[in-house]
């Protein structure tokens, strides 16, 4: 799932200086789960927005909504009300969604609310840890399902490099060295000599490095649809 | 002969080499790379030019080589793939060759991270092994896309690599090694070593799979000036191993400069006495350059022979 | 000066608490029964358990109205559902810090551990909020007047 944390509650502040009237808005899709975007989440944001400046001295009023994924932009019809009734936009969804609402409102101010950080795993109550780039070309057929691109610090197809110490990766002692986690998986799985053989450099041109990605599906296209 | 510099032609007539290495200074200020040059010129054979080393800014490697190649000392360039893609790594290594430079150490490169630009993007579209492949591969006439280099000689280079008996996991090193020398590496720099035991198990690997006849393998050495300096890298730097035995050495020394260099120079004599299959040494005196003159002195390897 | 001090003399702090039904909410009944006085602006909102205290529950209370808000728990080790107390605590801490940065003081959030026998315990937690409150004023951030 995508993994976001709050902006600190001063840079919205910032953002939403001078607007009157702000609509918060949630996603009930990663951003719910990972604690950061939804219903409730929003529900505290508002509470914080509004207090803090009626501390202030500026109280502004500000609408709350939330809704089932601001990737799909048919659910932006639930909450087109408050939208249109506000002057400045919080998406509190991920990026996707933030950009999502600039696309549906063309007209509407939008800000973040959250800082989208990665495609992760929860490993335990408040903890996410990345685990998948998004690169295009997956190769954990090879790395033993441990990803070399999202695992090691440097992104390497032939680690560990000399970094790699009792288990951990040169930048911190708190890193788990991903090439040693890709060792230890070959080694149990009886595939360890595969390391002898030279990976080619990564073709990135499938990652964000070939620009900006699309992916259509002619399956599954109607002709009615965009 | 792959591209005929002072250090390959040494290594094939079979003698002992020795290396140092200068930092490129954190400026434009050429005297640095002249003076040292002037300093140690006649007291290695070739010197390493890091590539902005633990990610601090300095000057480029390959100018500062060309510098050293104008005094007619033979540089040994450092090339890491953490600030170019392949098209810049090439291409900087057709310049290099262009400039009369013959020797490449490729490297990974450190992280960012501990350097002083930490917020950079890093790029590390290509790793040290591929960097490799991809010199080999240009001075076979091919660039990495397979492309053919036209109305040209391809570039001759002396190919090096680092190898670090001293990272994890252990087994693995060796086979890291194996990669690097399939990969087209002619020579190899170890880690600078300062837990013997473990650089002995390891040649003994090195052996078994017989890379020291497939490759030059020189032994990295470091001096070391401080007892606590020692103790520090024990603990907290990530790939490298100090046996107590050497702390203790420096701890309890009266002149710890001067048992800082009677360890390298007992541990060069050892290796040359114990250790079959080494050809020579790389010795990384950073920021204590003006010792090697010393080092190679004590150690017999004076002076250093000519080669025409 | 003198209109300070009237002004003091006539803020009532509203306070709400959130009172877990094992103990906190006890020991309030007990303070009634046994007629202990405690200041009229507070209003209990029962809970099953102090884990069901959320960020979001104080900070609404505080932007309805509340002057301070208050947390009372299980003792300590003697939640019914384990480590809900915990919970609690985590997330008042939380709140504390959200509120300092909005400008708000973070000493509107009380938090303490007692027992369903402790009625003089309840009373002594809410006069000492109820104190600090006078000292500090209205909330500045409460929307809702
Ligand atoms: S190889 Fe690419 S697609 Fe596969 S897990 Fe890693 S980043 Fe994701
Ligand atoms: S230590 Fe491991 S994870 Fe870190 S950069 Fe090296 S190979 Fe990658």
């Amino acid at each position: 799932m995508i993994i976001a944390n709050g902006k600190p509650i001063e840079e919205v502040l910032k953002s939403l200086e001078g607007h009157k009237k702000v609509a918060v808005l949630g996603c009930r899709g990663c951003v719910t789960v990972c604690l950061a975007g939804g219903e409730k989440e929003v529900g505290i944001l508002a509470s914080q927005i509004r207090m803090a400046r009626e501390q202030a001295g500026q109280p502004v009023e500000v609408l709350e909504g939330t809704v089932e994924r601001q990737c799909d932009y048919e659910y932006f019809e639930q909450v087109k009300d408050i939208i249109e009734e506000a002057d400045a936009i919080v998406s509190i969804a991920c990026g996707v969604g933030v950009q999502g609402v600039a696309e549906t409102f063309p007209e509407k101010v939008v800000y973040p609310g959250l800082n989208t950080m990665f495609m992760g795993a929860n490993l335990n109550v408040g903890v996410w840890a990345e685990r998948c780039q998004g690169c295009g070309n997956c190769v954990l057929e090879i790395s033993g399902g441990v990803c070399p691109v999202a695992r090691c610090s440097k992104s390497l197809m032939n680690g560990p490099c000399g970094g790699s110490q009792n288990g951990k990766c040169e930048i911190s002692k708190d890193v788990d060295c991903g090439w040693q986690l890709i060792y230890d998986r070959l080694s149990k799985i009886g595939r360890v000599d595969s390391l002898r053989n030279i990976i080619p450099p990564k073709d990135w041109s499938t990652s964000r490095d070939g620009g900006p990605r699309k992916l259509v599906r002619e399956d599954l296209q109607l002709e009615s649809g965009k | 002969m792959k591209a005929g510099s002072n250090l390959e032609k040494l290594l094939r007539a079979g003698e002992f080499v020795a290396t140092g290495e200068i930092g490129p200074p954190k400026s434009c200020d050429a005297n640095v790379i002249t003076h040292a040059g002037e300093m140690l010129r006649n007291h290695a054979d070739a010197f390493n030019l890091t590539d902005n080393q633990t990610a601090i800014v300095r000057m480029s490697s390959i100018a500062a080589g060309k510098i050293l190649t104008d005094m007619g000392i033979d540089p040994i360039i450092q090339m890491t793939c953490r600030d170019r893609n392949r098209i810049g790594l090439q291409s900087d290594a057709l310049g290099a060759a262009a400039l009369g430079i013959k020797n490449v150490l490729c490297l990974s490169g450190d992280h960012q991270r501990f350097g002083n630009h930490p917020m950079a993007k890093n790029v590390w579209d290509m790793d040290a092994i591929t960097l490799i492949q991809t010199l080999d591969g240009l001075r076979k006439g091919y660039f990495q896309n397979g492309e053919e280099i036209k109305k040209c000689e391809p570039p001759k280079f002396f190919i090096g690599c680092a190898a670090n008996p001293f990272a994890d996991p252990f087994e693995f090193r060796v086979t890291r090694l194996e990669k690097k020398v399939d990969a087209g590496a002619d020579f190899v720099q170890t880690q600078c070593i300062l837990d013997m035991e473990r650089f002995e198990r390891w040649m003994e690997l090195v052996r078994e799979r017989g890379l020291h006849e497939r490759c030059f393998i020189t032994a990295g050495l470091m001096p070391i000036k401080s007892a606590k300096g020692a103790r520090y890298m024990q603990k907290n730097v990530a790939g490298m191993m100090v046996s107590d035995e050497i702390c203790e050495r420096l701890e309890k020394a009266e002149d710890v400069k001067a048992e800082g260099v009677q360890l390298v120079v007992d541990q060069i004599n050892y290796i040359r006495k114990n250790i079959k299959g080494v050809a020579g040494v790389h010795i990384m005196a950073v920021a204590w350059e003006e010792i090697i003159p010393t080092i190679i002195e004590k150690a017999g390897l004076a002076p250093r022979p000519k080669v025409s | 000066m003198a209109g300070q001090v009237a002004r003091l003399e006539t803020f009532q702090p509203e306070i709400v608490a959130f009172c877990c039904e094992n103990s906190g909410y006890l020991a309030a009944q007990m303070a009634i029964e046994a007629k202990l006085s405690y200041p009229q602006t507070v209003t209990l909102v029962k809970l099953p358990c102090s884990g069901r205290v959320d960020a979001l529950f104080l900070l609404k209370a505080l932007e309805n109205g509340a002057d301070g808000v208050m947390v009372l728990a299980c003792q300590k080790e003697n939640c019914k559902f384990l480590k809900g107390n915990v919970r609690a605590e985590q997330r008042i801490e939380a709140t504390r810090k959200t509120l300092q940065r909005i400008g708000i003081q973070p000493e509107r959030v009380a938090f303490c551990h007692l027992a369903a026998n402790m009625g003089h315990k309840f009373v002594e937690e809410v006069r000492g909020l109820y104190g600090k409150l006078t000292e500090l004023g209205p909330n500045p951030g409460k929307v809702r007047k």
